[in-house]
């Protein structure tokens, strides 16, 4: 009888040592998670949440025979800011356009490193995948994400691909958007922030890009590019 | 004797770490992009462009700042500045605020140097009146800004820009 109570007492200790050892990793996979989080929260992230409500006037503007749908904001609507995204040399479908915001507002530069640029193309799976999965999971998403990160920064900065919910609420519930940023630094070395909107669907993922000068007073597109983000529509969904 | 590594709990808790880490596809390979393909987007071009636009726009202002300037001193000079009544008391940051009746919706004229987007929310809008007299919103408001549409607003309106300041 003594025996086994003093058993059933180490039996207990082991257990308690074992929970404890359990809930320490637990804890340290979810600091890790949330340090890769705030690591890569950018400056005009909070900017796009606050402004994806408002409502401007647009032009209906669609691409990839109509799959991705959209507003482009009237301020926008010019051969000097809107380029056609072409398609490939070996005649891959990508296409998207390229807003030129410099354009938009001509307001006095003393520095011409102050440069805007909002891109929107698609990511065909397809395509663009050697091995396209038939029905990609949410994990390997945010893979093909960092890759195409990869493919317009061209580097191997690690990255952390997030989702924003109060983005996806507004824009389509049933869709997650996937957001992460970086910097790209140019030839004469100087820093661009970039941030990255995706969204995902079963072909393919919608890539929305933000480019800035960080150095900027001010960013005064942002709006404009949370109305077409918000008018954004995947045909799929 | 059973040790502490050795508890059911220990592996249980061994087993939840790694099991999400599986679940996620963190032992996955990577997805592997055509390889022979450019980068989607070609940002040092973006940027050149973005840069050349920039410049373009700078040089249309610039020439119409130029233009504004001549026909400030011309105003003073014939000591026809445009009616007082159109413009209402200074704002906080010193520069006159116009309203303007456009279709019958009032919307205001921000005295800021890109001014109040409100009044180009409906960009379809043609014609309307300011304080009284005939306006016109012109199609090339966009493509030099904002001080170009405030001017071509002003002007269609048959009264000078004199007031608004837009440095």
């Amino acid at each position: 009888m003594k025996f086994q109570l003093i058993n059933g007492l180490k039996k207990k200790k082991n257990n308690i040592a074992g929970w404890a050892l359990m809930v320490v990793l637990i804890m340290s996979l979810f600091v890790t998670m949330h340090a890769e989080a705030a690591k890569s929260t950018g400056e005009l992230r909070s900017e796009f949440e606050k402004e994806i409500g408002n409502i401007i006037a647009g032009k209906p503007a669609s691409f990839s025979d109509g799959k991705v749908t959209y507003f482009v904001p009237t301020a926008w609507d010019n051969a000097n800011v809107r380029k056609k995204l072409a398609k490939t040399a070996n005649d891959k479908s990508f296409e998207g356009e390229q807003f030129f915001l410099n354009a938009v507002s001509p307001e006095t530069r003393e520095d011409t490193r102050n440069v805007e640029v909002f891109n929107i193309f698609y990511f065909v799976n397809k395509t663009y995948l050697k091995e396209p999965p038939s029905k990609p999971g949410n994990s390997y998403i945010k893979k093909v994400e960092k890759e195409i990160v990869k493919n317009i920064t061209g580097s191997d900065e690690k990255i952390s691909i997030q989702e924003i919910k109060k983005i996806s609420d507004l824009s389509s519930p049933k869709v997650p958007v996937h957001y992460c940023n970086t910097t790209y630094e140019t030839e004469d070395h100087t820093s661009y922030r970039l941030e990255f909107f995706f969204r995902p669907d079963n072909e393919g993922i919608t890539c929305m890009l933000y480019l800035y000068y960080p150095g900027a007073k001010s960013h005064p597109h942002v709006k404009e590019a949370a109305f077409l983000m918000k008018t954004m529509k995947i045909q799929s969904e | 004797m059973k040790n502490g590594l050795n508890s059911r709990s220990v592996r249980l808790s061994l087993l939840l770490v790694i099991l999400p880490l599986v679940l996620t596809g963190a032992f996955w390979d990577t997805p592997k992009l055509m390889n022979d393909d450019p980068p989607f987007v070609d940002l040092e071009g973006s940027i050149g462009t973005s840069i050349g636009n920039a410049e373009k726009a700078y040089k249309e202002v610039s020439a119409l700042h130029s233009a504004d300037q001549s026909q400030k001193n011309e105003t003073s000079q014939n000591a026809q500045v445009s009616n007082p009544a159109n413009v209402t008391a200074p704002s906080s940051s010193g520069k006159p605020d116009i309203t303007i009746e456009v279709s019958g919706e009032m919307v205001k004229l921000g005295n800021d140097y890109y001014g109040n987007p409100d009044i180009f929310k409906n960009n379809v809008v043609e014609k309307g009146t300011l304080n009284g007299k005939k306006v016109k919103l012109t199609d090339d408001w966009a493509e030099a800004g904002t001080y170009k549409r405030v001017r071509s607003i002003l002007d269609s309106a048959g009264i000078g820009y004199y007031e608004v300041s837009v440095d």
